[in-house]
């Protein structure tokens, strides 16, 4: 097929996006019909995450459940609390100072299991579509590539410890973490010729992902509900304050690392080639 | 209602480019591409609803102090922990994506869709 200069194709698929995108925009200008928020209290208190933030939630779930009236929420809401303060509250019902890691690690932490299944997933279909799959090696890194490699190692494998270890205070966490430990895989690899065994990755990566189901198990037994929060949760804001949230997240670095490792030197030089 | 204009419009333009990419693209890579844009649309459109005006963002550090109850100054972090979750869902399409190309690749010798399917005439 010879390529002109008008094309048709082209043309009428910019035609239709542009009509899909006029009508995008008229929820900018309707009101709707429905439950409306007033203006002048547009802030959390309207919203879920209200209970989240001020780390209330088992506490308005109580009174909620006691009334038996759901549609009260707004003045449960609205009751005196205590602040939340840096490095002097104790004892709260979740100790991170970083609300997204409360919510992802301990009140939604089923999604976060979820997740890591579906990592697993993908990467054992990845692992089966590019078995008995023979590469054409890479070219053998150039002095530059080598060089800059030996540098950076250190800087990144301090970096990505300190984003495990950190995170329920910094933004960051056990994903971020696991794919910096996977870039620092491949530079190992380019720079240092050091090769993995499979075998060793996928026992780092079963060994973690099964302590991970075991702590959220003991939870289970110990409070009642699944990854329910049975570690002391100490001062907020500490480096060592919220353990289980602590202990989770690292292991869960460990395991995206070894996962992320596992689809690198499989796109890298082919599951034939493990030495 | 729409509380974010700027963020929503931006979302739903860069949303139209990965998908006019994903439509007249030929190259399989390029296709995923175009929908890894499309992924971070949807993304930026998420995060564009937990924003509040005038707020800082849902970490306690040593600048904010406290947060009070009656004066609550943060974002929403609901969409973010959600966005958490879609990009590690994403990251595992892509890497699934790539290996479907290799593999592709190695039994036509070739990335371009119309080529692809007609073994014997190449």
């Amino acid at each position: 097929m010879k390529e002109t200069d008008f094309n048709v194709g082209k043309f009428f698929a910019f035609l239709f996006l542009f009509i899909i995108f006029i009508f995008m925009l008229f929820p900018l200008f309707e009101q709707g019909n429905g439950l409306k928020i007033e203006k002048e209290i547009k802030d959390l208190r309207n919203r879920v995450s209200f209970a989240y933030s001020t780390k209330s939630v088992t506490d308005i779930t109580k009174t909620l459940k006691e009334s038996g009236d759901y549609s009260k929420y707004r003045e449960i809401y609205n009751q005196e609390r205590n602040d939340i303060r840096f490095k002097e509250s104790a004892n709260l019902e979740n100790g991170s100072a970083n609300i997204v890691t409360s919510i992802v690690l301990d009140y939604r932490g089923f999604d976060t299991l979820g997740e890591l299944i579906v990592l697993f997933i993908s990467i054992i279909g990845l692992t089966i579509i590019l078995s008995n799959l023979n590469f054409v090696p890479f070219n053998p890194p150039t002095f530059l590539q080598k060089t800059g490699v030996l540098f950076l190692t250190p800087f990144i494998m301090l970096t990505s410890i300190y984003i495990s270890l950190h995170g329920h205070l910094t933004p960051g966490g056990g994903f971020p973490a696991g794919s910096i430990i996977a870039t620092l895989s491949l530079f190992l690899m380019i720079g240092y010729k050091f090769s993995y065994k499979l075998k060793f990755l996928n026992f780092i990566e079963s060994t973690s992902g099964f302590l991970v189901f075991f702590l959220a198990l003991l939870g289970l037994f110990i409070t009642g509900s699944f990854l329910g929060n049975y570690l002391p949760t100490g001062i907020v804001g500490k480096l060592f304050s919220s353990y289980l949230i602590l202990i989770l997240y690292s292991l869960v670095s460990i395991k995206v690392g070894a996962e992320l490792s596992v689809a690198i030197k499989t796109l890298y030089d082919g599951e034939n080639n493990d030495r | 209602m729409i509380d974010n204009r700027i963020l929503y419009i931006f979302s739903t333009i860069l949303f139209l480019i990965g998908i006019f990419g994903a439509i007249t693209n030929k190259n399989l890579i390029k296709i995923l591409v175009s929908i890894s844009v499309v992924e971070t649309a949807s993304n930026i459109f998420l995060v564009s609803i937990g924003y509040i005006k005038n707020s800082k963002p849902p970490i306690l550090d040593a600048n904010m102090g406290k947060i009070s109850v009656s004066n609550l100054n943060i974002s929403d972090p609901l969409p973010h922990a959600l966005v958490l979750t879609a990009i590690v869902i994403g990251v595992g399409t892509t890497a699934v994506g790539i290996g479907l190309c290799i593999r592709l690749f190695q039994y036509y010798r070739t990335l371009n869709i119309n080529r692809m399917g007609d073994k014997d005439e190449l």
